[in-house]
């Protein structure tokens, strides 16, 4: 009898891998764009009357207001710190950039940079936050955590365009929150000039490293974003920016006053940390950044935003939970996935037993109730399923894999165990383990402990 | 990606796919029909049959009653006139059993379902039924399924049977023991399949996972196509007339007329022997080429018995035996068709069967596969996105029927379709659904 074949079967996993490359694509544009506008100051400097108009979403509803505007420019003028200052150039705004690999901090169109420099550097940039300033809660991309350069590919005779890495975070500061973006590029196209519009004071310190500072706003579709933007263009090649702003973070679920929350000495002290120099020294014992906790993207979102609130319920839920093992870190670091409001997860190790176990949880999930022996979805069907008191579904699924062909040395396989507890309020707890050969996941007690915490459904 | 994420996005495919499975049984139609939900027609069909309208279960699919017919395509019905029958069942995903089958009687003209029958033990069933029963059988029994009304009636017998068949008169029954290497042809009636002559053949056997049909007929003789070598008898005296076993091979058979020919390859398993015959029910040698030649042929429909034959890239006149024309650009082998006139599968396009000129303009588009049935005069190709109905003379497309219309939601299950020929139209075939074409 014929069922979904391995054909087709990859035919709709291609198709929805495209889905989420695009989706990725989406959310790297949308982040670009809000997160870090001065990444380009020399490109909003023009006034109204280059007004950029671009349909981002064509739709049936009524348009969007996508008008982009800037303040109108001074020219000529005089800036502190130039000799010359050139008109501003007239170009146009927006960019994203499309990503089609899976990234990683190796990146051979990058190699300043590498996983324990992202580490040393995000260690830095937090170390030197003023006192009072806090990250707020986020997923671990939106936590000021240097994120991989996105690989890209120029059209033939183009130069390449510099990598960015970028560590962005909301920030709270008193009863105010604000948008903070980090970027670090190694650049060799020098200093630019000074541009009206694009820089309000130029420094340059003994070392001869140039700092540029700008306090401006842009406005799109009515909504106007103020910020303060610092530039380091220093000897070796480096050129830091760093950027607050009063713009709602990329798939926030905090609230509260928006403001900048940094002020540009502030800002001059990040862009100057020595540890973001592309040139400095990684310490030997440096180690790799913490693994974040892997989403489908898009595919299995929660319908309930979860706020900082409500983690910290469920952190403080897994606290309590004694499942027999050590986990580094603990249980209790839940924090949204990557591109969701929706789904909070973590990924820890389990100490001395080579697995590793990751939490996702959610809500809005229907009961789930098991495929027909008649239904060709049978043959997925979970190893466990039962009903618990209370109504809720816990599921026990097993994926075993091997590679193949045979990897030449190191295990040629592993399991990854999986209890998924629906409860009928729509939350769903995903605890999983991963171990490959010779190791075992943790057992499915273990994970049933787990998932059935107390203090779990809230969603 | 990585194979993990893939693993859950083709999960994710599954459960909306079962979900929407789910969708379309979730609103039954409660109409007094008291066998079956009549499945509203599809598109391009003159009726459609939807496997879960049948068995009113939503996991209910079809399966071939006589088996085996169309390769990987699941479905299919015997033709007895004015009646089709089908086989329905559920697949039990876990022991991989076809469950609580039955025998489905509808009618060919209106697709309405007319009577039930459970299928519990029976194997299979002949494509061709005596008068108006349906041959069916099980390890030792023939049941007789009358098509009018599905009533069953079981003949016990002594013996370990294979298959079974009919000319249209009498009824054959191959039979032997399981695993052995002698098979046994019975001739005779219901009540007494042996009655007229029982012939042996030696060295010969059937896979015990065999399912397809073993016999065939065509005027004065039967076929039988067994995993050893395939026979050519006379079903009047039982003679064995031909025997194309090692070290020989039969590679594939059509009918045509009162004939029924045999691509016999001679010495298949030496190294250095490419003959290729083309073998008439008696036997005879109408054609002869020094080439291996794996040529299938889909169907032929010929205008007349004697209209030429085509053996790799030669056509041959059946009758004196002589080559009458050869293409230089054809490939030989791989499958050939013949509608009317037309010879398509040797070279491009299509080719005159009496001249082997061109047939199709040259700015016609070729075929993406080689006709299955044919109506009317007409060739049909089931590609996998559409079913093509060709004018064979010119090449012309003159329907296109989507695929995708006719199966409507298949809950994840195949979207391919086979296609078969009946008195009343062309079915298309799968395992969900089944649709007939006119």
């Amino acid at each position: 009898m014929s069922r979904l074949g391995p054909q087709r079967a990859g035919v709709w996993a291609d198709a929805l891998t495209i889905v989420s490359i695009v989706a990725i694509g989406v959310c790297v544009a949308a982040f670009v764009e809000r997160g870090a506008p001065p990444e380009q100051p020399e490109n909003r400097a023009e006034s109204v009357a280059t007004t950029t108009t671009h349909s981002i979403t064509p739709g049936p509803s009524a348009p969007a207001d996508t008008t982009y505007r800037t303040p109108e420019v001074i020219f000529p003028t005089a800036i502190s710190g130039c000799d010359v200052v050139e008109p501003p150039d007239g170009t146009s705004s927006v960019w994203g950039r499309i990503t089609t690999s899976e990234d990683a901090y190796d990146n051979p169109q990058a190699s300043w940079y590498s996983g324990p420099r992202s580490v040393m550097m995000t260690d830095a940039v937090a170390e030197a936050l003023p006192d009072g300033v806090e990250v707020l809660f986020a997923s671990l991309r939106e936590s000021l955590v240097f994120q991989t350069i996105p690989q890209t590919s120029s059209e033939p005779g183009q130069p390449q365009e510099p990598g960015w890495a970028t560590a962005s975070a909301e920030l709270g500061r008193g009863n105010t929150l604000g948008l903070l973006a980090v970027s670090v590029a190694q650049d060799n196209t020098g200093v630019p000039p000074c541009m009206a519009g694009s820089v309000q004071e130029r420094t340059t310190s003994a070392d001869g490293t140039v700092v540029d500072t700008n306090v401006s706003w842009s406005e799109f579709g009515g909504t106007r974003t103020n910020y303060r933007t610092v530039t380091a263009y220093a000897p070796d090649g480096t050129h830091v920016t760093a950027t607050a702003s009063d713009a709602r973070g990329f798939q926030s679920t905090n609230t509260g006053d928006r403001d900048i929350v940094l002020t540009i000495d502030e800002l001059k002290g990040l862009v100057t940390l020595q540890e973001l120099r592309i040139s400095a020294p990684v310490p030997a014992d440096t180690p790799e950044p913490r693994e974040g906790c892997d989403d489908s993207v898009g595919l299995f979102s929660g319908d309930t935003a979860i706020d900082a609130e409500l983690a910290t319920t469920m952190n403080t839920a897994l606290e309590r939970v004694d499942a027999g093992e050590r986990f580094d870190p603990g249980l209790n670091t839940l924090r949204l996935a990557d591109f969701e409001t929706g789904v909070v997860c973590t990924h820890v190790d389990a100490v001395g037993t080579g697995a590793d176990l990751s939490i996702t949880i959610r809500g809005g999930q229907e009961l789930p109730v098991m495929p027909d022996v008649y239904d060709p979805a049978y043959q997925n069907r979970p190893t466990d399923f039962e009903t618990l008191d209370g109504g809720a579904v816990l599921r026990i699924e097993e994926a075993p894999y091997s590679y193949s062909p045979a990897l030449p040395e190191g295990p040629n396989g592993g399991m990854r165990r999986t209890v998924t507890v629906t409860y009928p309020s729509g939350t769903e707890v995903e605890v999983r383990s991963h171990a490959e050969r010779p190791d075992e996941p943790l057992s499915a007690n273990t994970l049933r402990t787990i998932a059935t915490a107390d203090g779990l459904d809230v969603l | 990606m990585n194979p993990y994420r893939r693993l859950a996005v083709t999960a994710a495919v599954a459960f909306v796919s079962v979900g929407a499975a789910v969708a379309l049984v979730a609103t039954p139609q409660q109409d007094a029909e008291p066998l079956a939900a009549q499945t509203s027609t599809s598109p391009g069909a003159v009726w459609t049959l939807d496997a879960t309208d049948v068995l009113g279960n939503p996991f209910a699919t079809f399966d071939d009653p006589v088996g085996g017919r169309f390769g990987e395509v699941e479905g299919g019905v015997i033709d007895a006139d004015d009646i089709l029958v089908a086989k329905a069942g559920l697949i039990n995903q876990e022991t991989d059993e076809f469950e609580q089958s039955q025998l489905i009687g509808f009618d060919a003209a209106t697709g309405q379902v007319r009577w039930k029958t459970p299928a519990d033990g029976i194997e299979s069933c002949s494509s061709h039924v005596l008068d108006t029963l349906l041959l069916c059988r099980s390890t030792d029994q023939i049941v007789t399924i009358d098509s009018a009304t599905g009533t069953a009636t079981r003949h016990d017998t002594d013996w370990n049977i294979f298959s079974i068949g009919t000319d249209g008169e009498h009824l054959y029954v191959v039979e032997g023991e399981k695993d052995g290497y002698t098979v046994r042809i019975h001739r005779g009636t219901i009540d007494d399949p042996d009655a007229s002559w029982s012939l042996t053949l030696d060295d010969t056997w059937v896979d015990p996972y065999n399912s397809r049909e073993i016999l065939a007929f065509a005027g004065n003789a039967g076929v039988a196509r067994f995993s050893s070598g395939t026979a050519l008898f006379d079903p009047k005296s039982g003679d064995i007339t031909d025997n194309i076993s090692s070290p020989d091979c039969a590679r594939d058979r059509f009918d045509r007329g009162d004939q029924i020919y045999v691509l016999a390859g001679r010495r298949c398993s030496d190294l250095f022997e490419f003959r290729t015959d083309l073998v008439d029910s008696t036997g005879r040698v109408v054609a002869t080429t020094d080439e291996e030649i794996y040529q299938r042929t889909t169907v032929d429909a010929a205008n007349d018995p004697d209209d030429p034959v085509v053996l790799g890239s030669s056509a041959f006149d059946p009758t004196t035996g002589q080559k009458l024309w050869t293409s230089d650009d054809g490939g030989t082998g791989g499958d050939i068709a013949i509608v009317g006139d037309v010879v398509l599968g040797v070279g491009p396009l299509a080719r005159n069967l009496f001249t082997g000129e061109p047939a199709w303009g040259s700015d016609v588009e070729s075929l993406p596969f080689m006709p299955t049935a044919v109506r009317g005069g007409l060739a049909y190709v089931a590609d996998s996105r559409e079913i093509l109905v060709i004018e064979p003379e010119t090449g012309a497309r003159l329907e296109t029927i989507a695929i995708e219309d006719l199966l409507g939601n298949t809950g994840g299950r195949s979207e391919r379709v086979a296609l078969l020929a009946t008195g009343g139209g062309v079915v298309a075939v799968n395992e969900k659904r089944m649709n007939l074409l006119r």
